[in-house]
């Protein structure tokens, strides 16, 4: 999944490339046609390139040419591309597209170093409306679509920290379960009436209707003139989210699905090994677990009462205590404990009965039949549906495509219907104007001999 | 319509890959020999697929793991009952020779001297018996062997044992008889001392050799008494095999009506009148009671009892709780469980040995007094002491030897009373063994044909029959042949080819 991201990522980067190097080559050719038409004919040539270039630019971005004759007939004629709904090129001025790597994640399994568009002159370049068509569009949507399950809610405070940082607290939110969550646990973003603001960390706590609060701490200060914008924003009541919510089931969705399953399942797994007992007669540790990221140690989960993003100190046992927000399909694996020593695996359902007893095991085992583990059902069925999701998905583009290239071929043949040649008209045309050559030059010497008859030979003496 | 020649061109290269992708489509088909490639070809295809082979890979486990080794399992175990059946009948006729009244004493002794070997063969060789590593009887604990591997005097058990009144045996004894002492020269001493025939009531805990400086506890409960009530308790007084000051030969199966004596030696606890009266109408009765030294061969306490251990050199404690019901369940089928391991406790009782170990301290006793006439005989043959004391001696060892005889021969029958008892226990598990395997072969039919179903079924769905997939092939490339064919000859032609 993250490598199929990276690939999406690169292709961006060279469609930008190709689309700023076609913007440049129409601007050249607009100076040309005006310098040649302003003096003669029109630049039919000159114009077929550039409609060929516009041909090349559409299939990456939706395109909007406007021409415009000079008013009063005099001076040069107005050339304006739109893309986006975003000038791109007027005449012989280009704005370019600047590809930069993104410093922070949207989604917690997102690869570093996404790039976000922006305009040479500095305008956002925006991304996430998948309405729009073109090649360009559909790689980012494919590299950034959620399926709009990004976390929302409404913004109720905004403080500053003794450190000089400011502090945003979300409430009412879309997301009370750690499962499916899957905003980054640091350098995220949180958008606030359409800008972004990055996160350090986020602290969640639990109400106690059970409904999350989540308590962002922003990673640079923000001004005054900020703080007072977000502050008149909080007054008429504003939804924020964390990241950006595309509407398609695209990587992110897919790995954030993974996620959910994963974390899921632990927890059930998890839960059922620590009521059974081990090889020593020890109760059961957690089997599933993840590696914190500094250290690289287990986490001991335990969320019921609220988790920080970040966890940074030890509890009395040494193990960070995490949420399974802080597992994702990435980073979880066997417990090193339960990997260094197999006895340390739960067996037995009670602590003095002896080595043959496996009713534990019996019981972890009819976890994977557990019917409502998930709203799909069992474990397996909740796999199939997000095989049969990606598959259909995967169909429908299929046959979209195939589609599409039908209908570009038909429109394609419409062109061609119109401003195509044809070998045989031409060849007629040809023809035709053989056979009139051949006559005028049959008059010529019909002429020729008159005049020869004439002068040659009604002469004096 | 207009038609040019780029169009034509456009159309025919379009139709030459359409062509092309069908070709290739097929071609791919028929060398993986399945209809899809990627999910997204065929969605549902592959969700199906997703569907059977987990059936599949389960159905696999089953029959290839699980099934297998409870099989193997439950015929170990079937195999060692019907040894011990065989076992017990043949003890049974042996106690058939040991009681008839006809046996001579010798061949009695040898009759005695199988039950030893047998009841040997049957916890030695059978019930301690392993599969693979494991101790088949010994429940959960299957590293742990049923009996002592080694003379054992540092784990202190103290095992509470129950039992119901049915357990509580007459049984007839030589009372008093006083032993010869050259020392004494009143005759009457003796004549007031005569070996008496006596009766009482007697229950055989499933130890000898216990502790004797602790005494049992014994606590019955009645059939009208609510849970919630506190259990009825006797006292127990100990007594010791051997007669203290004062006391009569067998004094310690002598209590008095209210009293019950505890004979740690021989591990009996004795019932007087009005105790046994009491006692015999209860419902339940647990005895607790305390053993520290165990003999090479000796039955692990915690196979049988609920009882704790405490490790005299280490000072640790482990108890052991409800050894009846250590079930090792095998899952042999989407959630259905068997149980696949049998009980020492539910199929060997331990009052086999005890029944051994009764008629055998009763021929200890037949000897000893043997022996004393020999003596007394070979002193009046000497002339040493009083002839009427040793005459009046000799004959109440007679009169005592005459009434041990008879305790002899009905030790035997007791004996066989106890093995045909036996004898049904084992047989009751031999025939759940039985049951439960066929239980087993059943599903295993079952499953084997399921198998063979979702194989099938997965096979349908997603494999390309190789015939069709070799047709279809051969008619992709044809028609891919022919549109070349016939891109060719239209391109080719046009007007300026006739100027």
């Amino acid at each position: 999944m993250q490598t199929l991201q990276k690939e999406a990522n690169g292709e961006i980067k060279t469609s930008v490339d190709r689309i700023n190097a076609i913007a440049r080559e129409i601007a050249t050719l607009t100076e040309q046609i005006n310098t040649l038409e302003n003096y003669g004919p029109r630049a039919n040539d000159l114009r077929d390139q550039r409609n060929n270039l516009l041909d090349e630019l559409s299939g990456f971005v939706e395109i909007e040419v406007v021409e415009q004759p000079p008013a009063d007939g005099v001076g040069f004629s107005q050339y304006m591309i739109y893309i986006n709904d975003s000038l791109l090129l007027s005449r012989d001025y280009v704005r370019e597209l600047r590809y930069e790597p993104r410093s922070f994640k949207k989604n917690i399994n997102d690869t570093e170093g996404l790039y976000d568009l922006r305009w040479s002159d500095g305008d956002k370049f925006n991304t996430a409306n998948i309405e729009y068509t073109g090649s360009l569009q559909a790689l980012f949507t494919m590299r950034d679509g959620n399926n709009m399950e990004a976390l929302k809610g409404d913004l109720t405070s905004i403080t500053t920290s003794p450190e000089g940082k400011q502090i945003l607290e979300m409430t009412n939110t879309n997301i009370n379960d750690p499962n499916v969550l899957n905003m980054p646990p640091t350098d995220g973003i949180v958008t606030i009436g359409g800008s972004e603001y990055v996160y350090e960390s986020f602290e969640v706590t639990v109400g106690a209707d059970g409904k999350y609060t989540y308590t962002f701490t922003m990673k640079r200060q923000m001004t005054a003139q900020q703080i007072s914008h977000i502050d008149s924003l909080i007054a008429k009541g504003t939804a924020v989210t964390a990241g950006t919510n595309v509407d398609f089931k695209g990587i992110p969705f897919v790995m954030n699905q993974l996620n959910e399953f994963v974390r899921t399942f632990s927890e059930n797994f998890n839960d059922q090994h620590k009521a059974g007992y081990d090889f020593e007669g020890l109760a059961g540790l957690e089997f599933f677990n993840a590696k914190v990221p500094m250290s690289g140690t287990n986490y001991e989960f335990n969320d019921q009462n609220g988790f920080v993003s970040v966890p940074t100190v030890a509890n009395a046992g040494g193990m960070m205590v995490g949420s399974y927000y802080h597992m994702t399909c990435l980073n979880f694996y066997v417990s090193e404990e339960i990997d260094k020593d197999p006895r340390k695996i739960a067996m037995s359902d009670s602590a003095d009965a002896g080595h043959g007893n496996h009713e534990n095991v019996n019981k972890l085992s009819n976890i994977k039949d557990m019917h409502d583990m998930f709203i799909h059902g069992a474990p397996a069925t909740f796999l199939q549906a997000l095989v049969s999701v990606v598959a259909g998905e995967g169909s429908k583009a299929q046959t979209f495509a195939q589609t599409q290239k039908y209908v570009s071929l038909s429109v394609e043949n419409r062109r061609l219907e119109i401003s195509g040649a044809d070998k045989d008209e031409e060849g007629e045309d040809l023809i035709r104007f053989q056979s009139l050559l051949k006559n005028q030059f049959k008059v010529l010497s019909v002429m020729n001999e008159i005049l020869n008859k004439l002068i040659n030979d009604t002469g004096v003496g | 319509m207009r038609i040019t020649g780029t169009m034509m061109m456009n159309n025919a290269l379009r139709h030459m890959e359409k062509a092309r992708v069908a070709h290739n489509k097929y071609m791919e088909q028929e060398a993986e020999g399945k209809k899809i490639l990627r999910a997204s070809d065929d969605p549902i295809i592959a969700v199906r697929s997703l569907k059977y082979r987990t059936k599949i890979s389960e159905l696999d486990q089953y029959l290839s793991k699980n099934i297998p080794d409870a099989s193997s399992w439950m015929s170990s175990t079937d195999d060692v009952l019907r040894n011990v059946a065989d076992i017990l009948i043949r003890m049974n006729t042996v106690c058939e020779h040991g009681q008839n009244g006809d046996t001579e004493p010798e061949d009695r002794d040898k009759d005695l001297e199988e039950l030893i070997q047998r009841v040997g063969e049957i916890f030695e060789n059978n019930a301690n018996q392993k599969s693979a590593d494991r101790y088949l009887f010994t429940g959960y604990r299957t590293d742990v062997p049923l009996l002592f591997e080694r003379n054992t005097d540092h784990l202190q058990y103290n095992i509470t044992e129950n039992f119901v009144p049915s357990d509580i045996l007459p049984f007839t004894y030589a009372y008093g008889g006083k032993a010869y002492d050259p020392a004494v020269t009143d005759i009457r001493e003796y004549t007031d001392d005569l070996p008496k025939s006596n009766r009482t009531h007697v229950m055989m805990l499933s130890y000898d050799n216990l502790d004797t400086g602790v005494v049992p506890t014994v606590q019955y409960k009645n059939k009208g008494d609510a849970p919630g009530d506190p259990p009825n308790v006797l006292a127990v007084t100990v007594k010791s095999i051997t007669p203290g000051a004062g006391e009569k030969y067998n004094e310690c199966y002598n209590p008095g009506p209210d009293e019950v004596y505890f004979i740690p030696e021989t591990g009996e606890l004795v019932y007087g009148e009005n105790t046994y009266a009491a006692i015999s109408e209860a419902a339940s009765i647990a005895v607790d009671y305390q053993k520290t030294n165990f003999e090479k061969n000796e039955i692990r306490p915690e196979h049988y009892f609920n009882c704790t251990a405490t490790n005299t050199d280490t000072g640790t404690v482990i108890p052991y709780r409800e050894p009846e019901n250590q079930k090792i369940n095998y899952q042999i089928n989407f959630s259905q469980t068997l149980t696949v391991n049998t009980l020492a406790c539910n199929a060997f009782d331990t009052s086999i040995r005890r029944a051994v170990d009764r008629i055998v301290s009763v021929q200890d006793e037949v000897k000893a007094t043997k022996a004393a006439i020999e003596k007394i005989d070979k002193d009046i043959e000497a002339g040493l002491g009083d002839p009427a004391i040793l005459k009046q001696v000799k004959s109440q060892l007679e009169d005592k030897l005459k009434i041990q005889d008879r305790m002899y021969l009905d030790a035997f029958g007791d004996a066989s009373m106890i093995l045909q008892a036996a004898q049904s226990t084992v047989g009751i598990e031999s025939s759940s063994v039985g049951a439960r395997v066929n239980r087993l072969e059943s599903t295993e039919a079952m499953l084997t044909e399921q198998e063979t179903n979702f194989t099938e079924a997965l096979s349908d769905n997603e494999d390309v029959e190789l015939g069709e997939a070799l047709i279809r092939v051969n008619e992709a490339y044809l028609l891919y042949n022919i549109t070349l064919q016939a891109t060719s000859k239209i391109l080719g032609n046009s007007l300026l080819d006739f100027i």
